[in-house]
């Protein structure tokens, strides 16, 4: 929709472009983002309610899933750092997600423009890749604390194991979607092999590197939880786990919503991130 | 319908201060429009951007109208409206006689974009309407092959849509649109994306078909005005948004008649030299907005 | 070279790497380079998967895994489906849950595990309902997905040529949707297998997940590779099935060059 400024208007017809719509006091808009906010308060205040009411009603119900008050309660605490554990749980498990992940980018990103050039050698690498793929991310968790013991190292390798292949096979389909007529178009201007690398493939590979990341994060944090809850001795993992061993389900669910609740923010920073740095993709 | 010479008719519903200028109508029109706007609510909610402002046309029964206008003209809300997809702001539309208030079944539109179900091969396709209204599959499907060969495409009934070349997806659209009978067709820009070529035979064979199997009344909407001048008896040419009827243009070129030499047709330089003239003004006040 | 020979060498070809990596490892565990109570070797390996088999654990495990991983997958593609085509159908539904939606996708559903371990037991139910949260989510978002991505065009000429709304249903939209499910179901079945073995992991007494924490209690590296060994071949096999089907269901679409 084009705005005129006041002589075009004049210029063109008597008829105004825009008429009012009958809409009443707030308009169709304003209408809407009220009904889109009524909904959901409904739906959030309505899983709150019902979960209140039934753990107060049902002693079972309150046994198996806690009830808000003890949940938020516990969640307070562990912020304030009465719990055992405190924040420095939260903290233990972010470093984990954060170095293991770094290195599994980092070493799919590598293997991937090292590998993916070379087309006989990526042929023979595939199916080993794919195969290595298609294992339950999960059932390597209880390998790597065989073989590392608990601890840091059995989770950093893990979440990196995790992570590569999504890393990997995501920059090298990005290398191999290069438009041909892109490096034509930086050849016939004259660029040599540095050229094409700066102008052609890294930005691509950057573009497909933030499209993997999303995922990348969100397994990051999951293996680290995973792997702590199976046998680690610090982390929120181990926070859960030992929770769940005293049945303390109000920890046990505190702590699963402290973990989605982190896992949400940085999966939001990501991609308000992805937004403002690749403005230049097509959505 | 067609006149000795050429004839512009007065433009009707310019002046929106003269009052409400309904048009002399016959009972029996196809196609009826009086005092239509269109619009489409903005951003803000409250407000709507008008498309198409107090337009009324009539169209005759067995009439081809072409419809042209520069961009943004409101061409295509036209036929949205006409076909009861779109509600109007004001005004009204009639079919046939009766108020369009919903979808019309008696009316049949070929979009400008793929609109063939894509999963489905072009014989189901085309049988589809019939089947919706009720046809057995065996008999659907024996009308869908007639119509297939009718617009050229014998042999090529047990294959999908993207398998088929533009203009061929075009055809089996105007076959799944005929097939049950519309004696009111809407086209919004069917050969725009073709090239100039099958453009060309396109329309020629739209015209075969259109003489040959129903002689529907037709409002045909381009933004080319050889091919509005070539297929149609009556040229309308609507002003820069919001749209209204700048002028209508009698076309009493000679049927049967082949786009391919319509250019050395007599009669047709002046047709277009006039209609341009309109025509240009619309489009050069378009691209001073924009 | 002949065609047989041919075919030979493009099938051999790709497990080159695979056997080379086998023969590495073997040698590198027979000789003592690597440790091999630690990493085992492959032809250990082979032979726990055949003591496996001879007593009865192989298969009985397999199954159980295979069973309760369809099971959640087609729960949560059932219940996936009937909420993607609501928020995909409805601007309006899809606003109000996408905040919701968003969060529970970028919350690790894996955690719920101990959660529902509470709640339902050891048995089958938690499994179930894990691969389910797992899964639904991610259906969800296809479906909705896919029901806003067909072209205007295609429903409103449907609509025309007569379409009520259960026509547009099954004619437009079920097409859409399971063409959907179909591309993406490689992908969402990994994820039950992932929800599913994850669930085996944690107080199970079968399943792949089971055998695993069998060898990992024993201190049987044979074991627990051999576990993976068995979990890897089916992903294999469910992933090629998948493809296969894939392939089949469209055909109708146009082949990326």
């Amino acid at each position: 929709m084009t705005t005129q400024t006041p002589t075009e208007h004049a210029r063109t017809s008597a008829v105004s472009r825009t008429v009012p719509l009958r809409g009443g006091l707030l308009g169709a808009v304003g209408r809407r983002r009220l009904v889109v906010l009524a909904g959901r308060s409904l739906i959030f205040l309505g899983v709150l309610g019902g979960w209140q009411i039934a753990s107060a009603t049902d002693d079972s119900v309150r046994l198996a899933l806690s009830d808000p008050q003890s949940v938020a309660g516990w969640i307070v605490s562990w912020l304030r750092g009465d719990e055992p554990s405190g924040i420095g749980a939260l903290g233990h498990t972010l470093w984990a997600a954060l170095v293991g992940g770094l290195l599994g980018v980092a070493a799919g990103i590598v293997l991937a423009v090292v590998i993916t050039p070379l087309d006989k050698i990526r042929g023979l690498f595939t199916p080993l890749v794919t195969v290595l793929n298609a294992v339950p991310k999960i059932a390597l968790a209880p390998l790597f604390v065989f073989l590392f013991g608990l601890g840091l190292t059995a989770s950093v390798y893990y979440i990196a194991a995790a992570v590569v292949f999504i890393e990997y096979f995501g920059v090298s389909a990005g290398i191999r979607s290069v438009n041909p007529l892109l490096t034509q178009h930086v050849r016939l201007l004259g660029g040599g092999r540095w050229a094409l690398a700066r102008e052609v493939y890294l930005p691509t590979i950057v573009s497909w590197l933030f499209a993997g990341l999303r995922l990348c994060v969100t397994w990051a944090i999951t293996s680290a939880v995973v792997i702590e809850y199976l046998g680690s001795t610090s982390g929120l993992g181990y926070v859960i786990a030992s929770a769940q061993q005293i049945s303390d389900v109000a920890a046990v669910i505190g702590g699963l919503i402290v973990v989605s609740a982190v896992a949400v923010v940085i999966d939001q920073v990501v991609v308000a991130v992805d937004r403002r740095a690749l403005s230049w993709r097509d959505a | 319908m067609t006149e000795q010479g050429t004839g512009k008719r007065p433009a009707v519903g310019v002046e929106p201060a003269a009052g409400p200028a309904v048009p002399v109508m016959l009972d029996g029109d196809a196609v009826r429009i009086a005092d239509l706007r269109m619009g489409y609510p903005t951003a803000n909610g409250r407000d709507a951007l008008v498309a198409l402002e107090k337009t009324s046309l009539a169209i005759h029964p067995g009439e081809f109208v072409a419809v042209v206008g520069p961009s943004g003209c409101g061409k295509s809300t036209l036929l949205s409206a006409i076909s009861g997809l779109r509600r109007p702001l004001e005004g009204d539309v009639w079919v046939n006689g009766d108020q369009v208030r919903g979808i019309r079944h008696d009316v049949g539109f070929v979009f400008q974009q793929d609109a063939l179900l894509p999963w489905r091969k072009a014989v189901d396709n085309v049988a589809l309407g019939l089947r919706l209204r009720g046809a057995s599959r065996k008999d659907a499907g024996a009308e869908a092959r007639r119509w297939l060969k009718r617009v050229g495409l014998a042999g090529f009934e047990d294959v999908y849509p993207h398998q088929l070349s533009g203009g061929m997806r075009k055809r089996v659209a105007v076959a799944a649109t005929l097939v049950y009978g519309p004696s009111v067709l809407l086209m919004d820009e069917p050969f725009s994306a073709l090239d100039i070529q099958t453009r060309n035979i396109m329309e020629n064979d739209l015209l075969d078909i259109w003489s040959a199997y129903g002689h529907q009344s037709v409002v045909f909407v381009t933004h080319d005005l050889e091919e509005a001048i070539g297929l149609s008896d009556r040229v309308v040419v609507l002003t820069t948004g919001p749209g209204r009827i700048a002028a209508e243009f009698d076309i009493d070129l000679p049927r049967p008649r082949n786009l391919i030499d319509l250019k050395a047709t007599r009669g047709f330089e002046a047709l277009y030299a006039e209609i341009w003239s309109v025509l240009r003004d619309e489009v050069l006040k378009a691209s001073n907005l924009s | 070279m002949t065609r047989a020979a041919r075919r030979v060498v493009a099938l051999g070809v790709p497990l080159i790497p695979i056997v080379g990596l086998l023969a590495l490892w073997q040698w590198a565990s027979s000789t003592g380079r690597i440790d091999s109570l630690m990493f085992s070797r492959p032809t250990d390996i082979w032979r726990e998967v055949l003591d496996m088999e001879e007593a009865g654990e192989l298969w009985p495990n397999l199954r159980s895994t295979v069973q309760l991983l369809l099971v959640g997958w087609v729960l949560a593609t059932v219940i996936g489906i009937s909420l993607g085509v609501l928020i995909g159908r409805s601007r309006l539904a899809g606003e109000i849950i996408s905040p919701f939606l968003t969060f529970l996708n970028a919350a690790p559903r894996l955690l719920l595990l101990p959660l529902l371990l509470i709640i339902l037991g050891f048995g089958p139910a938690p499994k179930i309902v894990l691969v389910v949260s797992v899964v639904v989510v991610v259906v969800i978002f296809n479906v909705a997905a896919g029901t806003r991505e067909i072209p205007e065009a295609v429903v409103n000429h449907a609509r025309l040529l007569g379409a009520r709304r259960r026509h547009l249903f099954l004619l437009v939209y079920l097409p859409a949707i399971a063409l959907w499910i179909g591309s993406t179901a490689r992908v969402t079945v990994g994820y039950a297998f992932n929800g599913i073995v994850a669930a085996e992991l944690i107080g199970a007494n079968s399943g792949l997940g089971f055998l695993l924490t069998q060898g990992q209690a024993t201190f049987r590296a044979d074991t627990i590779f051999a576990s993976l060994f068995i979990m890897a071949v089916l992903a294999v096999a469910l992933d090629q099935t998948l493809a296969q089907l894939e392939r089949r269901a469209t055909r109708w679409m146009p082949r990326p060059a």
